[in-house]
């Protein structure tokens, strides 16, 4: 600007000089003026360079660079998971009759009965029993052995109903559970009976419609007792910790052997449950370890003078064992078995409903971290005080309180007993397998929506904050997760319950990783504001003089394109 | 939905009691035939050794072992009755063969006070051996230290690549080993954090691990209020396989506890060096733990008589002679399984005779080392190692300098009066800037009656600003060297009698002398402050 001016003013000088000199002059002007016009030229050219690297260059590059990563993910899929109760859970019926006919009619009756049923989509055959095997059921002598006979193989989550002539001789009962996936029923019974028994024992769409609806909402739903003892659907593997808590070891010397108690009673249990979860049972002894709350001292006619604990008390009592109990390696979920011998300062005790009854089994259970049995020294065991009493724990008895305990917190309920209908008792530490297939098909549903759940409000969260870095981790997982889900859907759907709930139990685990990974936290916060503070000081001072250049640019260019056409 | 309650409710019984009810009866269908009484495999036993050192100083160790008949394994640590399930898990995980970890508060000065029973250098120290096959040491060591720091609630987290060493000549295993082992290194580790620093949220995990906690037992009488009140203090937990029996074909765990209290009697309590349970731990003692299979207090009277007086109360009831390494010692034996209590036990010793001042026996090696040099180029460590035997000594000389130190190996003296000293073996490990700490192992033998100087010199290290330590003022910690050798007598040697369950009896006497500089030594704190300010 100041360059140009000075030579204007030169210009005007130049007008006066004589003749002679302004055509060397003029030649010097002109010279100058293309001179001036080069240097313009230049300059131009050097802020479009500028502007071009910075706009063409600078700012992908600078969006590139500062762009969160995140993977895509698959929200329609997502979006369209159903609820497994929309889906259905197929189950076959395989009746075998004395007559066909009769068959025949309590399939009809059958599927009048369960075509209400949201959860689950019977089907049911039925044919009618051969020679054979009528002899063969014909020929047992009681129901154990009844319960041994495999007439006809049954899949996993089948049932199979047989009808036993002249099953009076066996039992009064009209219907009768066995240990297998068969239920057997006398001539007499009816479809509704029948149907009854099949809803509220082996079934149990309520419960689990309850547990599910818990699920979704929380808040709304009541809490059932069922829902409250199991174990929560976050577990992938399980610790069972075995403690043997002995408060005055001076006293009493106690004599157990754990392994052996844990190797005959809770493996072979916890065999049959492999398929649900993984379990690892450890054991310890603790000493010197006392119940954390007063003992109120009480005399009844019944047990004589003894101690008291309220029940309700239990969240207090354990806590002082509860220091011995963590550990530092292992990540799963845990639930503690205690064994308590109270000295005999505190001996006997005994456990209090709230009713004021007495707990006769002196053993109680708390819902997710595990039960305590409480086990009296006998008395002479207290009278001598100079050397400790020897005393015998038997095993039979205490792992028989234990293996009811971890029935009841592993999600097997006691079922309400149904007129003229029985279940075999219980002759082996293993449960029975419509028990554990009762209970996987209450887990692969409970995995299925929580997988669902989880992964809708993944992805809502994801879709709603922007700055959340979704690594290739986290990805993976969703879609590994979102695919395992719609897979179980369907082959629950048609009826392959092993496989559903494997299936089923991938999206649940791969969800949880997804959802708890610690990356989706890491740029959680970093709000717009700051990115500002950040950037404006930075860039302002660049940015201002290519923008205003822009202008002059623009200027430059219209009037050479104006120039160029006037020549 | 993550929030699972975990309060417990108790459920309604009345059907759960019937089920109760109706299993066990079933149960006693198929009682299964187990053994009849078992045989409980393991033992646990506790000391407690006072020695009355020179200069008013009062050494007080306690040991607690716990030996365990099992293979060292994982599977042997799912059932645990005495052994502590909480440690053996981590054990069992990490495929731990032996280890080794020691949370120290004060120097141990082995010129005034002999040699210790075990001895760890001022902070935390933690070495382990890893079992043949582990496929990833390191990332077995790192879990395994992040298991114990929360564990024993210690920083322990912190040890990393860069601190830790895996040194070849010392840190040979202390347990039986499988033949071949202890040439291959690289399972073992070894690190140091100088600047951890001990108390009694230590303390408190560290006496869950014992069978009777701290409700009976020599246990009682550590009450945080009076062992921090000393001018030494070390925690300890050292587990190895041990042999099962002389022909050592099977072998067993061996866990042992220790504290290491050394008292200045003139400052606990009344002025005096009378010195009594009361005094020292604030408390008598009620009795043995009842699920020790020994109980003892051992006091050692070996220089009573000759450099001091006292009388002890109540009577020892026997006073036994041990020798080792030639030398001799006196130690009366309180026995709490038999004795009778009738109020708490308060041994205690009375002082009489006249007070001999500056009387020290120094013991047959030591060393001190202190920092040389200025500015940021021309620091120096220097080592004195003091031979007093009339034999020269072999000794393994084990330096630990952290990677903001690059120290170099050509500027490596060794001198005696003057002369150089040419040694046996270098092992040389030079660090790399936040990867890995430098490590020196030298081999030497020090002739008899000598003060050998061991000098390196070391640069520093720019460091970025987060790599500086809180608390400035403090300066940088470097870990202990550590001198190893195989001592020809045992004086000034400190041993319980009884060594727990060592049954092996061991051939070579392995003692480190190790100090840490940097913390005690006020010239050097602030030459590194001033590294600090410089940059």
């Amino acid at each position: 600007m100041f360059g140009r001016g000075n030579c204007a003013s030169g210009m005007a000088e130049v007008e006066d000089l004589p003749t002679m000199k302004s055509k060397k002059e003029k030649v010097e002007m002109k010279k100058a003026e293309k001179e001036e016009l080069e240097e313009e030229n230049a300059r131009m050219l050097a802020a479009v360079a500028f502007a071009v690297v910075l706009i063409c260059i600078g700012l992908p590059l600078w969006w590139k660079t500062t762009q969160v990563y995140r993977v895509a993910l698959p929200y329609e899929k997502i979006a369209s998971l159903r609820a497994q109760e929309e889906q259905g859970l197929s189950l076959k019926l395989t009746l075998l009759t004395i007559e066909e006919a009769r068959g025949t009619q309590l399939c009809a009756d059958f599927d009048t009965v369960f075509r209400i049923s949201k959860l689950f989509r019977i089907s049911c055959t039925n044919r009618a029993l051969n020679p054979s095997e009528k002899a063969v059921i014909g020929g047992v002598q009681n129901l154990a052995e009844l319960d041994r006979l495999d007439i006809i193989p049954v899949e996993i989550g089948n049932i199979l109903l047989v009808e036993v002539p002249g099953m009076l001789r066996l039992t009064q009962n009209q219907i009768v559970l066995g240990s297998k996936r068969a239920l057997f029923f006398s001539s007499e019974t009816g479809a509704k009976k029948l149907a009854m028994v099949l809803n509220e024992w082996l079934l149990r769409e309520e419960t689990i419609t309850h547990t599910l609806k818990a699920m979704r909402a929380p808040t709304l739903a009541g809490k059932s007792k069922e829902a409250r003892t199991r174990v929560p659907p976050t577990v992938g593997s399980l610790d069972i910790l075995l403690s043997l808590a002995v408060p005055s070891p001076e006293e009493i010397k106690v004599d157990w052997d754990i392994t052996a108690a844990i190797e005959d009673y809770l493996h072979p249990f916890l065999k049959e449950m492999s398929s649900i979860s993984n379990f690892s049972v450890k054991s310890q002894v603790t000493y010197f370890a006392t119940l954390g709350v007063r003992k109120k001292a009480v005399n009844t006619i019944e047990l004589g003078p003894h101690y008291a604990i309220q029940e309700e008390l239990l969240p207090q009592i354990i806590s002082p064992l509860e220091k011995k109990i963590g550990s530092h390696v292992s990540t799963s979920a845990s639930l503690c078995l205690v064994l308590y011998i109270p000295g005999c300062t505190e001996a006997p005790l005994h456990f209090y409903t709230k009713k004021g009854q007495v707990v006769p089994t002196n053993a109680i259970i708390s819902a997710r971290w595990g039960g305590l049995v409480v086990l009296n020294p006998p008395k002479h065991a207290c009278k001598n005080d100079d050397e400790p009493a020897e005393m015998r724990v038997q095993t039979l008895k205490v792992m028989g309180l234990f293996l009811a305990q971890l029935r009841q917190l592993l999600g097997i309920p006691e079922l309400d007993p149904i007129p003229s209908a029985e279940m075999l008792p219980l002759m082996e530490a293993e449960p029975r397998l419509w028990e554990i297939d009762s209970l996987m098909r209450t887990r692969a549903l409970e995995q299925v929506t929580s997988a669902t759940l989880t992964l809708q409000s993944l992805s809502k969260l994801l879709g709603q904050i922007g700055n959340i870095v979704i690594g290739d981790e986290v990805g993976r997982s969703i879609f590994v997760a979102t695919e395992h889900a719609h897979r179980a859907e369907a082959l629950l759907s048609q009826g392959h319950l092993k496989e559903g709930f494997d299936v089923a139990r991938v999206a649940f685990l791969e969800s949880e990783s997804a959802f708890t990974d610690p990356s989706l936290l890491a740029l959680l916060y970093f709000p717009d504001d700051q990115k500002y503070a950040v950037y404006i000081p930075l860039f302002l001072p660049v940015m201002i003089p290519v923008l205003m250049s822009l202008k002059t640019i623009k200027n430059w260019i219209f009037k050479k394109l104006g120039k160029s056409k006037r020549d | 939905m993550m929030a699972a309650k975990t309060t417990a409710r108790a459920m309604g019984l009345s059907t759960f009691l019937k089920s109760l009810f109706s299993l066990y009866l079933f149960l006693t269908l198929f009682s299964k035939s187990s053994v009849e009484c078992f045989n409980l495999d393991d033992q646990f036993e506790e000391e407690l050794l006072i020695k009355p050192l020179n200069n008013d100083f009062v050494y007080a160790y306690f040991q607690f072992t716990t030996t365990w008949d099992v293979p060292f394994e994982a599977k042997s640590f799912q059932n645990c009755h005495l052994f502590p399930r909480v440690l053996g898990e981590v054990l069992g995980q990490y495929s731990v063969q032996e280890l080794h970890l020691s949370l120290t508060q004060g120097l141990w000065r082995h010129e005034k006070y002999g040699y210790p029973v075990v001895d760890a250098p001022a902070g935390t120290e933690i070495w382990a051996w890893f079992k043949e096959g582990t496929k990833d040491v390191n990332k077995s060591w790192k879990m395994l230290t992040s298991a114990l720091s929360g564990l024993f609630c210690a920083s322990l987290n912190f040890v990393e690549p860069h601190n830790t060493l895996s040194p070849t000549l010392s840190f040979a295993p202390t347990g039986a080993v499988p033949p071949g082992v202890h040439s291959n290194s690289s399972l073992l580790r070894y690190s140091t954090l100088p600047r951890e620093v001990v108390c009694t949220e230590n303390l408190t995990p560290w006496k869950k691990l014992l069978p009777c906690d701290s409700k009976r037992g020599l246990a009682t009488l550590l009450n945080a209020g009076h062992i921090y009140n000393t001018n030494y203090h070390s925690l300890g937990i050292h587990v190895r396989p041990i042999c099962k029996d002389i022909s050592c074909e099977s072998t067993a765990v061996e866990l042992k506890q220790t504290v290491s209290l050394v008292y200045d009697m003139l400052q606990v309590g009344s002025l005096s060096r009378d010195w009594s349970f009361r005094k020292l731990f604030g408390q008598g003692l009620s009795g043995p733990c009842p699920l020790a299979s020994s109980s003892r207090v051992y006091v050692d009277t070996t220089q009573n008589g000759s450099i001091f007086e006292f009388q002890l109360r109540p009577e020892p009831k026997a006073v036994l002679k041990s020798i080792r390494g030639g030398a001799t010692s006196k130690i009366a034996m309180y026995d709490l399984k038999t004795m009778h209590l009738v109020s708490l036990l308060n041994i205690a010793a009375t002082y009489t005779g006249e007070k001999l001042e500056h009387v020290n026996i120094s013991p047959v090696l030591y060393a001190n080392r202190y920092i040389i040099g200025y500015g940021q180029e021309n620091g120096g460590i220097v080592t004195k190692v003091i031979n007093n035997h009339w034999q020269p000594l072999d000794i393994v000389y084990m330096e630990n300098i952290p990677w903001f130190l690059p120290v170099y190996l050509h500027t490596f003296q060794a001198e005696v009066n003057g002369r150089q000293l040419v040694p046996h073996a270098i092992n040389f490990v030079p660090g790399r800037e936040r990867e890995r700490p430098y490590q020196l192992e030298v081999a030497l033998r020090i002739p008899a009656r000598s003060t050998t100087t061991l000098s390196i010199t070391f640069d520093y290290i720019f460091l970025k600003w987060q790599e500086y330590p809180p608390d400035a003022n403090h300066g940088f910690y470097v870990g202990a060297a550590v001198i190893t050798s195989s001592l020809p007598v045992a004086r000034n040697y400190t041993g319980v009698p009884h060594d727990g369950s060592t049954l092996l009896t061991r051939s070579v006497l392995i003692h480190c002398l190790r100090q840490i500089f940097l913390n005690q030594d006020k010239s050097f704190e602030n030459s590194i402050i001033r590294f600090c300010r410089n940059d």
